[in-house]
């Protein structure tokens, strides 16, 4: 397997040692496990049929729900999911390690998934393949209805692939995903940025389309010297690291201090990233405490752990450079106002604090992703008062008919596998539509 | 340590506690029997051993579990004899003594005629072994010639044959006690211990290994384990043969007056005590020491002498047979009594599963509500204790009055 030097570093379990943990699971009636999983993975099954010696029935149980079963295992939060839920941690004891299990047993899993055929299938248009549209698309091919998938990125699984840290989510990891993936000949257009012309066109030559999108835009930050070389997206940033990491990219030259704008898990992804690979000093600037960060805390501690000061109640106020290139910035103390806004508390620049002076060679920007709101009003969705597409919960079915939404678009930045559901919902109730006696029968 | 002597005497023979190896590789060489003896092993029947003239070889792997990890339920061996001839065991026999006075050292014994099994019998007790155990229960088969081929597999399956061999030991023994072990693959053990007991024989050790197959190979097909292709019948030994081993030792000890040594699945001091209760005066284990070190006897010594001292006996003689008075026949049992059961919700979980062994294997008497509580119908509980039996938390099902 092209896995092996991942079990060797200790990144994936051998399947032996996944024996020990699963003979660990109780197989709790009605399991609180699967409840708390997105996607409803019947965790006690695949484990009990790994435990049995059914390696291969317990990856095909895996990726019928579940159709980026390895990464999942390795990239869901299992501690806020299936770990979490986990009754053993009632008895004091560590929960089952199921990402774990599940990453395992899926990347042990030899079959390729292959579509259905049918007499009358439907065309449809799925844009964006990350995580949202490869469930859409995954979930119509195995009803065997055609699907067309345009990306403007040129690869398959969205930021998933792109900008996941390798230590985090190894790109092997989501090439044996798709491999399992590959039968169900999904035609993938690459490089298609699709405009609100196209989508017109697409919606008449399809019978339904699929948004997932995500939140493709960068939100703007406009203090003095943003635009000096070594301000960095850190988007692009994680990008090309993990280019790097599999040979494809040079190593950023980040000097001896970065700093990194931010508190979401993308800057701590950053932070660590920068740490990783030898950067002496990684500063974290955040507007509020550590309270309001939106970064999971497991990714908090791991960067807390490396090293990386994080400095609360701050912003950048300017940069500095020389030559054209970052030389310091300007750090700006933050104060709460008794304001909230948006659900969050309100914070001002501190008047009685001068900025202090940080020497630093590169600036990362992660201020987090939003949805490109122009580009939806000219879809004509109906949004919601922050710029959502207004999305029925159970179909997927936007307020356009024959278009659904799901994943990053809708749920504002979620898990991996909230976006993947929401995709194979949307698949499934498209299927159920376009496959009523009388044709289509959703919204119209 | 409690303060409760845990001294027994079996056949005559005085034992520092009721505790003894029992023949098996982990009583093969007599380094191995020291490291045991110094762990705290009150004697050891050594490995059986026979004349130089029968052959002995041993096809490996021998071993395969059932349930193979830290849970193993039970040990299946294709084992045969010691690979050390009578003349050699006799001499580590004479060096045991010699280091170990104070220890039971017994040689187990397995012969063919009469004439081998008076000369094994007698050179074992030339060397001052202090009893001889008769090997007649071996599920690879029992080495007897001529016309005197037993009615089964082994001669303890044969009533006639067990009281002859019991005999010609016993004769060649004189003084030194001959302990006969029996197998519990018969119809009825206490037809054999009867046997024994006319044969002349000093004690009976119960049980031997049971005769079974622990699986079949699923690429092969040949049984485990598979040797180049090829398995066998062998010896079923551990946790999983002790109710058969109890119930063979209290229908032994209800049957015939002769000193019983307890041996198969004894891995704790509870499952020693429950022995004792059943007849046993002093207990053999192997298994556990296989699977987990001779190191075992410290927890087994402690937990035997705080139960004694806990209930106010002073040794363990004391209990020996106490519980046969309890054994009833099924319709002696106290009848129409109602009993329920009682789930502690601080202990709960919430897993469940007492709800779904109740609902497919029992009454329908266990919701399992949203909250992830199980609750007892008492109107619908039978009082069974299945859901006892399933539940990952110790204690936290128990079965009360109604």
């Amino acid at each position: 397997m092209a896995i092996d030097h991942l079990v060797r570093s200790g990144m994936v379990l051998k399947t032996s040692h996944a024996l020990m943990d699963a003979s660990r699971c109780l197989g709790c009636h009605d399991a609180p496990c699967s409840q708390a999983c997105p996607v409803g993975l019947d965790v006690p099954s695949f484990i009990r049929r790994l435990h049995d010696g059914n390696l291969q029935g317990a990856g095909a149980l895996i990726y019928q729900s579940c159709p980026l079963g390895a990464t999942c295992g390795m990239a869901c939060p299992t501690g806020m999911l299936c770990e979490g839920a986990c009754v053993l941690q009632k008895a004091g004891q560590q929960a089952v390690h199921i990402g774990a299990l599940q990453t395992t047993v899926a990347l042990n899993y030899k079959g390729v998934e292959s579509a259905k055929l049918i007499e009358k299938p439907a065309r449809v248009a799925v844009i964006g393949a990350g995580p949202a549209g490869l469930g859409c698309a995954v979930a119509l091919r195995r009803h065997g209805h055609q699907v067309d998938l345009f990306d403007r990125q040129d690869q398959l699984a969205g930021l998933v692939d792109r900008v996941i840290p390798a230590y985090r989510l190894p790109a092997e990891i989501v090439a044996h995903d798709l491999q399992v993936l590959s039968g169900l000949k999904m035609n993938f257009f690459p490089g298609r940025e699709i405009t609100h012309r196209e989508f017109e066109t697409l919606r008449e030559s399809y019978d339904a389309v699929f948004l997932g999108v995500g939140m493709s835009d960068t939100q703007k930050v406009d203090f003095p010297g943003s635009e000096a070389a070594g301000v960095l997206d850190a988007l692009d940033f994680l990008h090309q690291a993990r280019l790097h990491t599999r040979e494809q990219a040079e190593k950023p030259d980040l000097g001896e201090t970065v700093v990194i704008l931010g508190g979401g898990n993308v800057a701590l992804d950053a932070a660590v990233v920068a740490k990783r690979s030898g950067t002496a000093e990684v500063v974290v600037i955040y507007r509020r405490s550590k309270q309001e960060m939106p970064g999971w805390d497991s990714e908090y501690l791991e960067a807390a752990r490396l090293g990386v000061e994080f400095r609360w109640l701050t912003t950048i106020a300017a940069v500095e450079q020389k030559d054209g290139k970052v030389s310091a910035v300007l750090i700006q103390k933050m104060r709460f106002v008794n304001e909230t806004r948006g659900g969050r508390r309100w914070v001002e620049a501190d008047p009685d604090l001068p900025p202090t002076r940080v020497p630093c060679q590169t600036v990362i920007l992660a201020l987090g992703q939003v949805v490109e709101r122009d580009w939806l009003v000219d879809l004509g969705l109906k949004l919601t008062p922050t710029g959502i597409p207004v999305v029925d919960p159970e179909t997927r079915q936007t307020s356009l008919p024959k278009v659904f939404a799901g994943g990053e678009l809708v749920n504002g930045g979620s898990t991996i596998v909230n976006s993947l559901h929401q995709g194979m919902q949307a698949g499934e109730s498209m299927n159920v539509m376009m496959s009523g006696k009388g044709g289509w029968h959703g919204k119209s | 340590m409690g303060k409760a002597d845990l001294q027994v005497t079996y056949c005559g023979v005085k034992l520092v506690n009721p505790f003894l190896l029992a023949s098996s590789p982990v009583t093969d060489s007599q380094e191995m029997v020291a490291r045991g003896f110094e762990a705290g092993w009150a004697g050891a029947v050594l490995k059986t051993t026979t004349h130089p003239s029968e052959e002995n070889s041993i096809a490996y792997p021998m071993m395969a579990g059932l349930d193979p990890g830290s849970s193993l339920v039970g040990l299946h061996n294709t084992d045969l004899l010691s690979d050390r001839y009578i003349d050699e065991m006799c001499e580590q026999v004479i060096w045991l003594k010699a280091h170990f006075p104070e220890r039971c050292v017994g040689l187990s014994l397995m012969g063919t005629t009469r004439a081998q099994w008076e000369e094994l019998v007698r050179k074992a007790c030339q060397a001052g072994a202090d009893l001889i155990e008769a090997s007649i229960s071996c599920p690879q088969g029992s080495m007897v010639e001529g016309d005197e081929q037993p009615d089964g597999r082994m001669i303890s399956q044969d009533a006639r044959l067990t009281e002859k061999v019991t005999r010609w030991a016993k004769t060649a023994a004189g003084r030194t006690p001959v302990v006969v072990k029996l197998s519990p693959g018969v119809t009825d053990i206490t037809r054999i211990a009867r046997a024994v007991k006319q044969g002349g024989g000093d004690g009976i050790c119960a049980i031997d290994s049971i005769e079974g197959i622990v699986g079949v190979d699923l690429t092969s097909f040949a049984p485990l384990p598979v040797v180049q292709g090829y398995g066998t019948r062998g010896g079923y030994t551990g946790r999983a043969v002790k109710p058969v081993a109890l119930r063979c030792i209290a229908d032994i000890a209800g049957a015939v007056d002769l000193p019983l040594s307890g041996v198969g699945g004894i891995y704790s001091w509870q499952d020693a005590v429950q022995f004792l209760l059943l007849g046993a005066t002093c207990l053999q284990v192997c298994t556990a020491v296989m699977q987990h070190g001779f190191g075992i006897i410290s927890g087994l010594s402690d937990g035997l002498c705080r139960w004694l001292e806990d209930g106010g006996f002073s040794s363990p003689a004391e209990v020996v047979g106490r519980g046969l008075g309890k054994l009833v026949q099924h319709e002696a049992i106290p009848h129409g009594i109602k009993v329920v059961a009682s789930i502690d919700t601080e202990l709960c979980i919430g897993c469940g599963l007492c709800h779904v062994a109740c609902r497919d294997g029992a009454h329908q008497a266990i919701f399992f509500k949203q909250d992830r509580q199980a609750v007892v119908d008492r109107q619908a509980c039978v009082g069974c204790g299945l859901c006892v039996q399933v539940c990952p938390v110790p204690g936290c099902i128990q079965m009360v009055n109604d």
